[in-house]
């Protein structure tokens, strides 16, 4: 079976002449995890945002699999996202939500969900509504979310938010599962240790540009 | 040189191809925006509105002991302060837009851009017939006790016309002959529902493109000096009236006004003019909104 690549080539972004991305190129391909490090405000989620389609891109290329975004593809499609505050229908329980998700793609069989719940630790039974769930709760719901449909790549920001420390320590195995299974993860983290721990690569923003500082 | 496309990608873009059916997006989005607190409250609100409106027509009902048909939706629809109300709901309920909230985000990349765009306009639509369908259902649910299951129009309505009934029983709204004369209640129904829903998706649609284009707050800014228009169309000299109304879509939902005329001069223009026009607004906010939204950057504020 053939690995998804991403290609970052001379990628440049910027805001109201506010420089955000300068000159990226970076190289990913499945079953290895890339992190990415750097301050608030560094670049770390335009970049994201760039990868999966939402934001075009000022000059440079992002192909995947030799597919240029924004020319001969609309959005990043069959993609795990954690972008931001993930953000669910209040009033619906987890498995509602992830329902709801998962049936856009005209998928029936719910199974997958059941799955993808479990194994983040959330009760697909459950009924409790989504506005009555903790942070950590959320986030882990945010994190079945992206991987229930057997995503190939898995764009992750700060995906740890408001775990606990058992938390943390599951969800690492869960995403080192992920890369055995050969998936291609982009992960932005300010905890050094999640990037030690898990990345292949570690990658380093600073003021839009990003340096290859490990792997 | 990139690798090949993956075989499972290959398989899921076909699936995508094949099997992804908007109407499911649809769907969902529809579910989603029908079943929430804001539609909730609105609609809520409107029942509320229409019972107040209708109590007097209960009372004359039972007084005159005189059953009330159902067909009474045009009537209020045609009153000017009821409209207000009715409109401020209408745009109280699409304020959301341009729906980019965390939650969408995550639709998004699973329908694409354009997939994403046409489900939301759809949904516009259908939210504006369904908004439009239960506020024609509340007054048979409201008149229950003393309805009157005809397909005419009733005595009721005829006395409250063209007799003094309407100030003894001090309706809010009126009753208008002309119309009874005019057109049969199914008729002035489906009048009425039909342009109500044009009105309401164009007005959703308005919004929803000047949201993606300007900012929100514009979006319902404008939304709401376009209700308030029918203000200035009911106070204008009467010989502007017709000119003034020409421009002014939320005013054409007082359907029973239609081939009216006042001072030699009709109150409403026709209804293949607001028909036409109509579909050209809803046809150039659409294209509008698919441009934009094929080009956009998308921002995602946080759920309210």
């Amino acid at each position: 079976m053939g690995q998804c690549v991403i290609e970052i080539e001379h990628v440049s972004k910027s805001f109201k002449g506010m420089q955000v991305l300068n000159d990226v190129n970076m190289t990913c391909s499945g079953g290895n995890i890339y992190g990415i490090v750097g301050h608030n405000g560094s670049g770390k989620t335009v970049l994201f945002k760039c990868i999966c389609g939402f934001l075009r891109v000022d000059s440079g290329n992002i192909a995947i699999n030799g597919k240029v975004m924004g020319k001969d593809l609309d959005m990043l499609k069959h993609t795990g996202i954690i972008i931001e505050e993930p953000g669910y229908i209040r009033s619906l329980s987890g498995f509602r939500n992830l329902e709801y998700l998962y049936r856009i793609s005209n998928k029936k069989d719910t199974a997958a969900i059941h799955a993808a719940m479990l194994k983040v630790g959330l009760d697909p039974c459950a009924r409790k509504k989504v506005c009555n769930y903790s942070l950590g709760m959320r986030q882990r719901l945010a994190i079945a979310q992206a991987t229930m449909e057997d995503q190939e790549i898995l764009i992750l920001d700060e995906p740890m938010n408001g775990l606990d420390k058992e938390g943390v320590a599951e969800m690492r195995k869960f995403f080192s599962d992920q890369r055995s299974m050969g998936k291609l993860i982009l992960l932005a983290s300010h905890n050094k240790e999640d990037i030690e721990v898990l990345c292949d690569e570690v990658y380093e923003m600073s003021h839009g540009t990003l340096k290859k500082t490990a792997g | 040189m990139a690798a090949p496309w993956p075989c499972r990608h290959m398989a899921a873009e076909k699936e995508d191809m094949s099997r992804m059916l908007y109407g499911r997006f649809f769907r969902q989005a529809l579910t989603e925006r029908v079943f929430c607190s804001r539609t909730y409250s609105v609609v809520f609100l409107q029942g509320v509105i229409q019972y107040l409106y209708m109590c007097p027509v209960v009372r004359a009902s039972k007084d005159m002991e005189c059953g009330a048909s159902p067909w009474v939706f045009p009537f209020l629809s045609s009153n000017l302060f009821f409209l207000l109300l009715f409109m401020v709901g209408i745009v109280y309920s699409f304020s959301d837009v341009p729906f980019m909230q965390n939650k969408n985000m995550y639709q998004v990349i699973r329908t694409g851009r354009m997939r994403w765009a046409a489900g939301q306009i759809s949904v516009i639509f259908a939210q504006a017939f369904l908004l439009m369908a239960v506020n024609a259902l509340f007054p048979m649910l409201l008149l229950a006790g003393s309805c009157e299951y005809t397909l005419e129009w009733g005595k009721l309505y005829h006395t409250l016309a063209l007799t003094g009934g309407s100030e003894a029983y001090r309706l809010l709204f009126a009753f208008s002959y002309e119309a009874m004369q005019r057109f049969s209640p199914l008729e002035l129904l489906g009048l009425t529902v039909l342009i109500g829903t044009l009105v309401i998706a164009f007005v959703g649609l308005l919004m929803f493109a000047v949201s993606l284009y300007i900012n929100r707050s514009v979006a319902v800014t404008l939304a709401f000096l376009m209700v308030v228009m029918i203000y200035l169309v009911e106070n204008i000299h009467p010989l502007l009236r017709r000119g003034t109304a020409m421009f002014v879509p939320v005013n054409w939902m007082r359907v029973t006004q239609i081939g009216i005329k006042m001072h030699d001069s009709f109150m409403q223009p026709s209804v293949v003019y607001m028909l036409a026009a109509l579909a050209v607004g809803i046809t150039v906010c659409a294209g509008l909104i698919c441009i934009k939204i094929k080009r956009m950057e998308f921002q995602w504020y946080k759920e309210e």
